[in-house]
């Protein structure tokens, strides 16, 4: 009973904020609209006793992307709203792209195999240690690998364009 | 000659009433409570034990839940509340006395023990401005943003062993996620306010919070590793027995980990030597400049709040939470309040000790030597888990000796400071006080 209204509660969030995000254009508001919409994912994952991936969603998302984004939309100057209205042609790509990804996503709710009981384990820390240093050791390793590389790439992008070293002025 | 007259505004609602019932209670309260300060303050002590037992014997194994969960939310808020009226005192007597002064010492009689209630009351009756400028709808939702997640977080603060509003096995992480929502309330704070000042300490803020948040997660993985979980409550179980038990006194990384740990606190909470985002000396106020009234309070309170919180963290996962240092007969809330109270009381200490650093300075040190220093010990924990089980013994004395060298060390300060204190303060100052 109580669960139900505090799923549609989250639900009704992530909804609003989600429209709000694409009604603004404001965009330091659009980044903050966007931290409310994945604060409600994060309650919906506590809701579903998923308190790893939701102290996780809150953690990366909302305490280090978004942090980044407040952080890299300040330094753009208050005339980029106007900028960021689509043109009509944009329109039309953007209704195509999106009609197709939601008739896939309503299919795979309406016709997908839904497991009935998932199992529910009081120490999903553990678990989650030991199933992606176990089973799931090589995808692990690589996605680490692939962080390291944008890492790199990051640094490598950010540093100056011409190397000063050894050159004389 | 035109002269500029303020338009006259009655002031009604919820604030006017307040300051009304303030007022009235003041008048009748304020006499007793001078007369009697030091009933009041033993008062309270016994209160507090009293509260302990009640909760212990009655609250926690209330069966209908919701009962039990209004009262120790009520309990928490007031928790909070109390921690920051305290600190906020406590920060002034510490600066004063640090300075050679003596603080507030006329409210409340015994000094100036509710100079942060009359505080508060002030700042309740202070006009709400809003820049005309401002982006006004963030800059309302900002001191919110600051302000609730701090107090979300001791949701999973365990006080004692059954002393959790919720035990969950996250709880060090949740504790970590809320105090990364904080930040988001200060970078929005100054945005919002449309002014350089606020957008220089909000910048600040982001900067020095994104790449101190590596090295306070890795040094809390030293302890994690060890104890192997994160949920607080398994972490406090962990060390009791007595002080030589405390994870801190473990193995020589643990030790090291604390104080990395406690200087990385030290920048989430913007407290000096990391108190960039208000440099009061450069930027007015910083990201709260055009705060007034009860927001800048809010962010006043979010501060002190979460002071608590991350010496909370510290307390239970390097110095053995709620067990007492000697056996666990008198374990309990009590001591993991008091060895919070005292981690707070040393980062007023490095506050009005150290001078401020530079920004460049702050991110030098972060990168280059707390950064590779916490992989180090990060590291070196992992090879101690391995082969060092055998001197497990030797390390607990001579750490556990150590920690005892430094606290006899603190305490024959504090004896020496207290026996010649009257140096500290002149004798002009001493003549004007309230009973002299």
């Amino acid at each position: 009973m109580i669960e139900t209204i505090l799923f549609y509660i989250f639900a009704m969030i992530m909804v609003v904020s989600g429209l709000a995000i694409l009604v603004s254009t404001n965009i330091v508001r659009m980044a903050y609209w966007l931290i409310g919409m994945l604060l409600a994912v994060a309650g919906i994952y506590f809701l579903l006793g998923a308190y790893f991936l939701g102290v996780v969603q809150i953690i990366v998302y909302v305490g280090g992307v978004a942090v980044l984004v407040v952080f890299g939309v300040m330094l753009t100057s208050r005339q980029l709203a106007s900028q960021l209205l689509p043109r009509a042609w944009e329109v039309v790509w953007l209704i195509c792209v999106t009609g197709i990804f939601l008739a896939g996503l309503v299919r795979m709710i309406l016709k997908g195999p839904w497991a009935g009981n998932v199992k529910q384990s009081p120490q999903t820390v553990a678990e989650i240690g030991r199933s992606l240093l176990g089973n799931f050791i090589g995808p692990f390793e690589l996605a680490s690998v692939l962080l390291l590389v944008v890492l790199l790439g990051a640094a490598y992008l950010a540093r100056p364009r011409v190397p000063t070293l050894g050159i004389k002025k | 000659m035109q002269t500029f007259e303020r338009p006259k505004i009655e002031y009604t609602g919820i604030s006017k009433t307040i300051a009304e019932i303030a007022v009235v209670v003041a008048k009748i309260a304020g006499p007793i409570l001078r007369r009697l300060a030091w009933f009041v303050f033993f008062g309270v002590i016994i209160f507090g034990c009293a509260f302990v037992w009640a909760v212990g014997r009655f609250v926690n194994p209330l069966v209908p839940w919701i009962v039990r969960d209004i009262i120790v939310v009520a309990g928490g808020l007031g928790f909070v509340s109390l921690v920051a009226m305290v600190g906020i005192w406590g920060e002034r007597k510490v600066s004063g006395h640090i300075q050679s002064r003596l603080g507030p010492m006329r409210t409340g009689g015994w000094h100036g023990w509710l100079q942060s209630l009359a505080d508060g009351l002030k700042f309740v009756q202070k006009e709400d401005l809003i820049p005309a400028s401002a982006d006004q709808p963030l800059f309302r939702l900002a001191p919110y943003i600051a302000l609730v997640p701090v107090i979300c977080a001791y949701v999973v603060i365990p006080f004692g062993a059954s002393w959790v509003f919720r035990d969950r096995d996250v709880s060090l992480l949740f504790v970590l996620a809320m105090l990364g929502i904080e930040v988001l309330g200060v970078i929005l704070g100054g945005w919002a306010s449309n002014s350089k000042w606020s957008l220089y300490g909000a910048m600040r803020e982001a900067c020095q919070l994104v790449s101190y948040e590596i090295p306070m997660g890795l040094s809390l993985l030293v302890p994690v590793m060890a104890v192997g979980s994160i949920s607080l409550v398994q972490m406090g179980k962990a060390q009791s027995g007595g002080w030589f038990n405390w994870l801190m006194f473990q193995n020589p990384f643990l030790f090291f980990a604390f104080f990395t740990y406690y200087i990385a606190s030290l920048a989430s909470c913007k407290r000096a030597p990391f108190d960039l985002p208000e440099g009061e000396s450069e930027l007015v106020a910083g990201f709260h400049t055009e705060y007034s009234g009860f927001r800048f309070v809010m962010f006043f309170f979010a501060e002190y709040a979460a002071m608590f919180a991350v010496s909370a963290i510290a307390t239970i996962v390097f110095l053995g939470g709620w067990n007492s240092p000697v056996g666990d007969a008198t374990s309990g809330p009590l001591w993991f309040v008091a060895k919070g109270m005292f981690l707070v009381w040393v980062q007023m200490w490095i506050r009005w000790t150290l001078p401020r650093i530079r920004i460049d300075q702050v991110m030098h040190a972060c990168v280059k030597y707390l950064l590779p220093f916490t992989m180090i010990l990060f590291v070196g924990s992992s090879v101690w888990q391995l082969y060092g089980s055998q001197f497990i013994f030797y390390t607990r004395f001579i750490l556990g000796g150590l920690g005892l060298v430094m606290v006899g060390l603190f305490l024959a300060g504090a004896g020496y400071g207290y026996v010649n204190r009257g140096r500290l303060v002149g004798r002009l100052a001493r003549k004007h006080l309230p009973g002299a």
